[in-house]
């Protein structure tokens, strides 16, 4: 069963409860709200994803809900919890799926150390993979965001998870998070894309969600074999560019944007190593996202020198 | 890892690996600490002119750049890394200084 299948009421019902149970390949995510723009906002973004019977095992146990006091009134806060223990700072009301998203990522980040876990946007074409690991504001959402509106599949826009036993690596095909001028550029390029009303005033500026394409969401337990690290620059005016990027440079990127690469110790140096290995390592700027889109396709076909 | 941060881990009884590229005059290097913590970084050594005269590999040249390095400037009387360099500029073993 999937969420499109139950009626906003069950939907409702079952996150007030705290009985709807999201399944995140490979993990499952239980979630309880009381807030009504989250249950929304779950419904639309999460469309695709299979649920799980309330009985059944969750990874994660997770509540986004209301702050109680007076000031509810005037200035509603929300406060994230995991495993029924306040986690964070509270928020306002308004970044409450926001802060469901990033409260998620750091359920995974910091404990599914079965796999080494980089802060990176992962995408597929014909069972290869681009990694794209860079700091906020380099414009890896932004480009993430295109090309899996133009053929790429969605493994991740913010955690890639490499499994170190078989090279492959794997993501869970959930809403990409788009912040401020981004949010402007894919709604042009992409008008028939959903996403969430921009929220204005977070730590990150106006934040708005996308919905993960349904394809990409269907065929999310499918890790691919990394092929490409794109190590992407938006620059003003630029041309769409790459150039070969050193591995040594590379390897230290991965591990500074990796959030279990210190707990694996020497596992976790070796698998960056065989990472690197088994890549081309690249540096991408760009300023148009058309040029980008012919750029990948170019990469994905073998014709870039 | 700075080569003095490398060069003080041999010394001090650590196990080192180094990861290198072929054609590439960069490594990276992993030191076997007992605690969570350990340094990570590039080595910056040009290692092409090496390869060529001495038949070498690359991890080859670095090993022997560490251990040469330390080997001459045990721990408790370890000299600034540029003295160091200097030396093994003075025996061939790298071109230019580390960045």
């Amino acid at each position: 069963m999937k969420i499109s299948d139950l009626s906003s009421a069950e939907i409702r019902s079952l996150l007030g409860n705290g009985e709807l149970l999201i399944h995140i390949q490979p993990f499952v995510v239980r979630i309880k709200t009381d807030i009504p723009s989250l249950v929304q906002d779950i419904a639309s973004m999460y469309v695709h994803f299979d649920v799980v019977p309330p009985h059944r095992f969750a990874d994660f146990h997770v509540e986004v809900s209301r702050e109680r006091g007076l000031r509810r009134w005037f200035s509603p806060l929300a406060r994230f919890y995991f495993d029924g223990r306040p986690s964070f700072i509270p928020l306002p009301v308004h970044q409450a799926f926001a802060m469901l998203e990033w409260g998620v990522n750091w359920c995974v980040a910091a404990h599914a150390h079965q796999y080494l876990i980089l802060h990176a946007a992962v995408i597929e074409r014909g069972g290869r993979a681009v990694i794209l690991p860079a700091p906020p504001g380099s414009g890896k959402s932004t480009l993430c965001a295109a090309l899996i509106t133009c053929g790429w599949r969605l493994l991740s826009d913010e955690l890639g998870m490499y499994d170190i036993q078989s090279s492959r690596i794997y993501g869970m095909a959930r809403p990409l998070n788009l912040k401020n001028r981004s949010i402007e550029i894919i709604r042009d390029f992409a008008p028939q894309a959903t996403m969430t009303a921009p929220v204005p005033d977070t730590t990150k500026g106006t934040v708005c969600l996308m919905r993960p394409p349904d394809d990409s969401v269907r065929r999310k337990s499918e890790p691919a074999n990394p092929a490409w690290i794109v190590l992407p620059r938006y620059v003003p005016n630029a041309s769409a560019a790459l150039a070969h990027h050193s591995s040594a440079k590379t390897f230290m990127l991965l591990a500074e944007q990796s959030f279990n690469y210190e707990v694996h110790g020497a596992q976790g140096f070796n698998a960056i190593g065989d990472l690197v290995d088994q890549c081309e390592c690249y540096q991408f700027t760009y300023s148009r996202i058309e040029d980008a889109i012919a750029v990948f396709d170019e990469l994905s076909l073998g014709e870039s020198s | 890892m700075t080569l003095q941060s490398a060069c003080w881990s041999l010394n001090s009884g650590h196990e080192i690996t180094i990861k290198t590229w072929d054609q590439q005059d960069e490594a990276v290097a992993y030191v076997h600490t007992t605690g969570r913590t350990h340094l990570l970084s590039i080595l910056h050594i040009t290692l092409f002119y090496l390869l060529k005269s001495k038949n070498m590999t690359t991890l080859d040249v670095i090993q022997d750049l560490l251990q040469e390095t330390a080997s001459t400037y045990p721990e408790d009387v370890y000299n600034p890394v540029e003295t160091a360099l200097s030396q093994l500029q003075e025996i061939g073993l790298i071109k230019k200084q580390p960045i």
